[in-house]
């Protein structure tokens, strides 16, 4: 049992996580909220004797309910789980993200204030009094540096005390809404129950009625006067801006004096101004995302390779069990099901691990916000907004990470149709398999138009798919533009980073093994045959029984199997091709193509003289536009936390793929 | 003069007046301190891309077709 519960309040950049980890490490659990897509952290530490559960509320800028988020946070606080609520504000924006401060009071609930990123504040020439702005709040005020762990024994000794009486003074508020709105504002509160309404005073309700919070007014739902208090609000227009006016006159009240600073300059810095700019800014954020990309490989390139070498163990394995007298069958499935289903799971970890690692390092530096700035326009036409972009950079590489990276947007539907749409953009080893049937095929000329025409076809896609998913998934109201805060540049935490890293890792290793090593192990029983000839394997029979309907599409059955082999890694199509053509084990040929693609002549020269040109486009076709792999499908019901959509999606992708391909195959019939 | 923020060049500075637009769009865009009686300077103003606004220390980006719904006087 917990001696105390605390939950953190703050808006986004505040370091809000920065301060969760270092206080909980490795005791964190993350979970779901009851009947919400939102994410839920909540962990646990211990100091001296007591141990304490912490919650990390959803990052949002204010206490509206604009988003789940925001009703989730609210809901939280005010069901009372929590003892004591820390509201973490960055020192370096002061007056702008005490806005959460000022949505806050009214809320009787205990809390305390973190004014974190005092060395940003301090370096700027801010300094902060404080005990002044304490005495005005009436609760502790603590100056902090989350990044800095000599920052944390001053909160440790705050959480030793007893904070029942820590009650946000909204006077000065609750003043400031009197003198802009009036009669209105003293009827209003008037007809409320005295003490509010559960933790809610009646002038943060009055400012959430006026800000025209529809959750609201379920709240003084049960009030009495609840009609005459919904027509006196209901006259007052322009709520939002209003109310927001009275919470910074009141934030001012409540720092003046109390701060002393240089005047800053709001001009952008050298490298701003070429980071912001038109073409300029176009061109770095391109190179960046390239060289980020790059980096990401480097850096993986070590798990990458293990995974890769692993197959290799396949053969002599099999041959040692073989002699002890193992069950062929038992063999194969050991040897090549498993071992590919780890291998494959390895070599996307490494992936994972270095673009966790390099995208997590532009975000931490400030970085990301320009891009987001610089691509909003292309986004915007997708029905997202800029912060979308990065999961499609990251899906270049991996659509794991594509998908684990969406974390970033702030609502459920926007989350989903960036995942959604990011799947069309081909990972890494897509990349790799069309590049050799294309060149093998078409020749590097033909290769390049190929890929031209893929390109081409993908944007139509991104297009169709925007259109067909946007209605259900976005909301009108949550159709909403850009309003981005571009963070000052920041220091790398080397070390947050890296556990940052090691975490997504493991956590997308966990969740993909199994999977993975199910799929296979069916491939592998399918693809069994007892004499080793493909022909006695059910894969085939099943195989050619179908290739009638399957070449009206444009795929044999081989090409047909490799788009299905390609669901468990896009290389593993590869592998399939090989086997199919090469009429060995389907499997071993699968788990060998990491290492060894294509490189066998007989599999070539078989594939060119079995496969027509058109066929082969089709393949090239439905390959790439397939559904990525179940690995990256699994990494997105994670994120999207619903299964549904993820199969709806799904669903969608294969037979777009299955369309295209179709198309591309009666046009090409027509050319060739 | 009154002036929508999406007019004002880059270098201007100013004073906001009223913020209108549907609830949602003066929720969001208060909750980053973009409320009358702020003052502000435009930093960029591209054609495309969202404005970049300095306001209350914060460097902000926004949407250019809702800067067309704050409005705004000269400093
Ligand atoms: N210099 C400095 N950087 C910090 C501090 N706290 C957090 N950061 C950095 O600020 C950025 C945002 O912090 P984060 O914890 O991700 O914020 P969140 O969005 O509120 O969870 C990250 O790059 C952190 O490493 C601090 O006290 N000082």
């Amino acid at each position: 049992m917990a001696d105390m519960s605390i939950a953190l309040l703050g808006q986004p950049n505040s370091g809000k996580s920065t301060l969760y980890n270092r206080l909980t490490g490795s005791h964190q659990h993350v979970g779901n909220w009851p009947g919400k897509t939102v994410e839920k952290n909540e962990g646990t530490f211990t100091h001296g004797s007591h141990t304490y559960n912490i919650t990390d509320l959803p990052g949002t800028y204010s206490l509206a309910a604009n988003s789940d988020e925001e009703i989730v946070t609210r809901d939280f606080i005010a069901s009372g789980s929590a003892d004591l609520i820390i509201i973490m504000s960055d020192a370096s924006q002061l007056e702008r993200s005490l806005f959460m401060l000022a949505d806050y009071a009214g809320i009787n609930v205990p809390c305390m204030l973190i004014l974190n990123m005092m060395d940003v504040s301090k370096e700027m020439g801010r300094q902060i009094d404080t005990d002044k702005i304490s005495k005005r709040l009436g609760i502790p005020v603590l100056p902090f540096t989350a990044s800095d762990k000599n920052s944390y024994e001053a909160l440790y000794d705050i959480l030793e005390k007893d904070c029942s009486s820590w009650h946000l003074d909204a006077g000065g508020l609750e003043q400031a809404y009197a003198d802009a709105f009036g009669s209105t504002y003293s009827k209003a509160v008037s007809l409320m129950p005295e003490g509010g309404i559960g933790v809610y005073s009646p002038a943060w309700l009055f400012s959430k009625l006026a800000e025209g919070d529809e959750v609201a007014k379920n709240i003084i739902g049960g009030c009495e006067n609840k009609d005459e208090i919904i027509k006196i609000v209901s006259g007052i227009e322009n709520g939002a801006p209003r109310t927001g006016n009275c919470k910074f006159t009141w934030i001012e009240s409540i720092i003046g004096g109390a701060v002393t600073e240089k005047k800053g300059s709001s001009a952008l810095s050298k490298f701003d101004r070429l980071a912001t700019s038109k073409v300029g800014g176009t061109i770095l954020a391109v190179a960046i995302a390239l060289g980020a990309f790059i980096g990401s490989v480097i850096l993986g390139y070590p798990l990458m390779a293990l995974g890769g070498a692993l197959p290799a163990l396949g053969q002599p394995l099999a041959e040692k069990l073989l002699e002890e007298g193992a069950h062929p069958l038992l063999v194969s499935i050991l040897c090549e099901g498993i071992l590919t289903a780890v291998a494959f799971t390895i070599m996307m970890c490494g992936y994972i691990f270095g673009a966790t690692f390099v995208f997590g390092l532009i975000e931490d530096v400030g970085y990301m916000a320009r891009i987001s700035y610089i691509f909003d326009g292309a986004m915007k036409k997708l029905g997202l907004h800029g912060k979308a972009v990065m999961p499609f950079l990251v899906s270049f590489g991996c659509n794991i990470g594509g998908a684990t990276s969406s974390r970033v947007l702030d609502n459920w539907g926007q989350r989903v149709m960036a995942i959604a749409l990011s799947w069309v953009v081909p990972c890494a080893s897509t990349w790799g398999v069309v590049g050799l049937i294309a060149t093998l095929f078409f020749g590097p000329a033909g290769a390049a138009l190929t890929i031209l025409g893929l390109l081409a076809v993908s944007v139509l896609h991104l297009i169709i798919t925007s259109k067909v998913f946007g209605k259900s998934l976005i909301k009108e109201s949550d159709r909403t533009g850009l309003i981005m805060e571009l963070p000052p540049y920041h220091k790398p935490k080397w070390g947050s980073l890296l556990s940052l890293s090691l975490t997504r890792m493991a956590e997308a290793f966990k969740r993909a093994i199994a999977i993975v090593t199910i799929v296979s192990v069916v491939i592998c029983l399918l693809s069994y045959s007892s004499t080793g000839n493909i022909h006695d394997s059910i894969i085939y029979k099943a195989g050619s029984a179908i290739e009638p309907v399957t070449l009206f599409f444009g795929l044999r059955w081989q090409t047909f199997t490799a788009w299905i082999a390609s669901w468990m890694g896009k290389e593993g199509s590869l592998g399939a091709i090989a086997a199919l053509f090469n009429e060995s084990s389907v499997m071993t040929a699968i788990a060998q193509s990491s290492s060894a693609p294509l490189d066998n002549n007989i599999v070539s020269a078989a594939l060119s003289a079995t496969l027509s040109k058109p066929e082969a486009l089709a393949f090239v076709f439905a390959f790439y536009f397939n559904m990525p792999c179940l690995m990256a499908l699994s990494a997105s019901v994670h994120e999207t936390h619903s299964l549904k959509w993820t199969l709806k999606i799904a669903g969608y992708y294969v037979c777009m793929s299955l369309l295209i391909s179709c198309i591309v195959y009666h046009l090409a019939l027509l050319i060739w | 003069m009154i002036m929508k923020l999406s007019d004002i060049k880059p270098g201007g500075k100013g004073r906001i007046t009223a913020v209108t637009g549907d609830a949602a769009f003066q929720r969001r865009i208060t909750a980053v301190g973009m409320t009358p009686g702020s003052t502000f300077e435009v930093i960029r103003r591209e054609k495309g891309f969202p404005m970049l606004i300095s306001i209350r220390n914060t460097l902000l980006a926004v949407n250019s077709e809702d800067c067309k719904q704050i409005e705004t006087e000269a400093e």
